[in-house]
């Protein structure tokens, strides 16, 4: 079983190396294939809208940055894992310049689904999705608009399970630990 | 919200620019708020964000507006990458120093999709950064006629945007008495501007033009990833 963490933490966000670090080896001792990017690091550009993923290299992205490998790295694991600080109720701009460049891995046309139209599915499955947001300390407005971003994720997504979780800076290793094996038991991942 | 108005700053949040869906819109609030005096600006966000110098700038023209209206299409379900990044950025500046008058904030957002109810999360990230960076939230529009609008003058997108003007008409009125966005203006620019079923079917149609080489077209559906054990 594959995984591949999308870390969008800030530089010297020591919470976020902690959760990444105790998700990785809860991961890893169960038997995952773990593949982590430090989003930060890595050379992505923004998304232009050019659409060329739809009409001239179909499920390829135009831009031969980084950036590029994502789309194929999230649709051929089991599991996604978004990290980043909850940044105004969303993910951060380091875990959202990767996102945005998922595009490829749907189709240009779209289909109803539950009541709202989305766009289709180009690959047959897609990984379960959990979101882990960091955050100083509990902030209802930001959980909530967070938890509502993962639900719509795991609609344009086409994820069979998702799950959102929060880490604080207050909290330890082990409480860490407990509250990221409560989220992967959301999505059915037995660690 | 008190006091009227007086210097608006657009901030157009998408790729394309001022060719965008989002400036059209932008642009339509401000054609109709000079009209009842107010001073307006445009500035496009990835033009400025792109160097040290630039996001200068556009924390000057921020600090010197009393109204910020944000427009930017809705990407996977949020703002684009490089508005979160401004975002971001005009937070922390805000930490340190602010202009000492109460400025206040308007969002506009659109999508591809005909339902603008999914662009509820996108309205309320830029409610929540309204409330941390400290401005006043005059409220958010949110419309969905991407297909309709394709970054044309809204003056020119036929009767299809009638209510997504109308919509805009309202809120310029309110915004320029120092009022936020009325409910009539969201119930209007929450009104689907074609059927469901006519979206699908243009849509779908649409990618055939789009697509030049036939080789192409019938690749559409190509998966170019597949898993290995």
């Amino acid at each position: 079983m594959r995984a591949v963490v999308l870390d969008g933490s800030l530089q010297g966000d020591q919470t976020s190396r902690t959760a990444r670090e105790v998700l990785e080896e809860e991961l890893k001792e169960n038997g995952w294939k773990v593949r982590s990017l430090q989003l930060r690091d890595m050379d992505i550009g923004p998304c232009d809208e050019c659409y060329r993923c739809w009409t001239r290299h179909p499920g390829l992205c135009a831009s031969h940055d980084q950036g590029r490998m994502i789309p194929g790295l999230y649709v051929t694991s089991d599991l996604a894992v978004f990290l980043s600080p909850v940044t105004f109720g969303a993910y951060s701009s380091q875990l959202k310049k990767a996102l945005d460049r998922m595009i490829p891995n749907v189709l240009p046309f779209f289909e109803k689904y539950d009541g709202e139209v989305r766009h289709r599915k180009r690959y047959p499955a897609y990984p379960k999705l959990v979101a882990i947001g960091i955050l100083d300390r509990p902030v209802q407005s930001g959980e909530t608009i967070f938890r509502k971003l993962v639900e719509r994720n795991a609609i344009t997504f086409s994820a069979p399970a998702h799950a959102a979780g929060f880490v604080y800076g207050s909290e330890d290793q082990e409480s860490i630990r407990l509250g990221m094996r409560t989220v992967l038991s959301r999505v059915g991942v037995k660690v | 919200m008190t006091g009227q108005p007086q210097r608006v700053l657009l901030l157009v949040g998408s790729p394309r620019g001022m060719k965008s869906t989002s400036a059209s819109l932008g642009s339509y609030l401000l054609q109709e708020m000079e009209k009842g005096g107010t001073t307006t600006a445009i500035i496009t966000l990835s033009q400025f964000m792109k160097s040290d110098e630039g996001k200068n700038e556009l924390v000057d023209a921020i600090n010197r507006a009393d109204t910020l209206v944000f427009a930017s299409p809705l990407f996977i379900d949020s703002l684009p990458a490089p508005v979160i990044d401004a975002l971001e950025m005009i937070r922390d500046r805000r930490m340190v120093s602010q202009p000492p008058w109460r400025q206040s904030l308007v969002a506009l957002v659109n999508s591809g999709v005909p339902e603008p109810r999914q662009n509820a999360t996108a309205l309320a990230i830029y409610r929540q950064f309204a409330e941390e960076a400290e401005f006043g939230w005059a409220g958010g529009l949110a419309f969905a006629p991407d297909s309709v609008i394709r970054g044309k003058p809204l003056r020119e997108a036929g009767f299809a945007a009638r209510n997504a003007r109308k919509s805009l008409e309202l809120a310029a009125e309110a915004l320029g008495r120092g009022g936020a966005v009325p409910q009539a203006a969201v119930n209007l620019a929450d009104k689907p501007l074609v059927p469901v079923w006519m979206f699908l079917l243009n849509a779908n149609r649409s990618w055939k033009h789009r697509v030049k080489d036939p080789a192409v077209w019938k690749e559409m559906e190509k998966r170019p990833f597949r898993k290995t054990a």
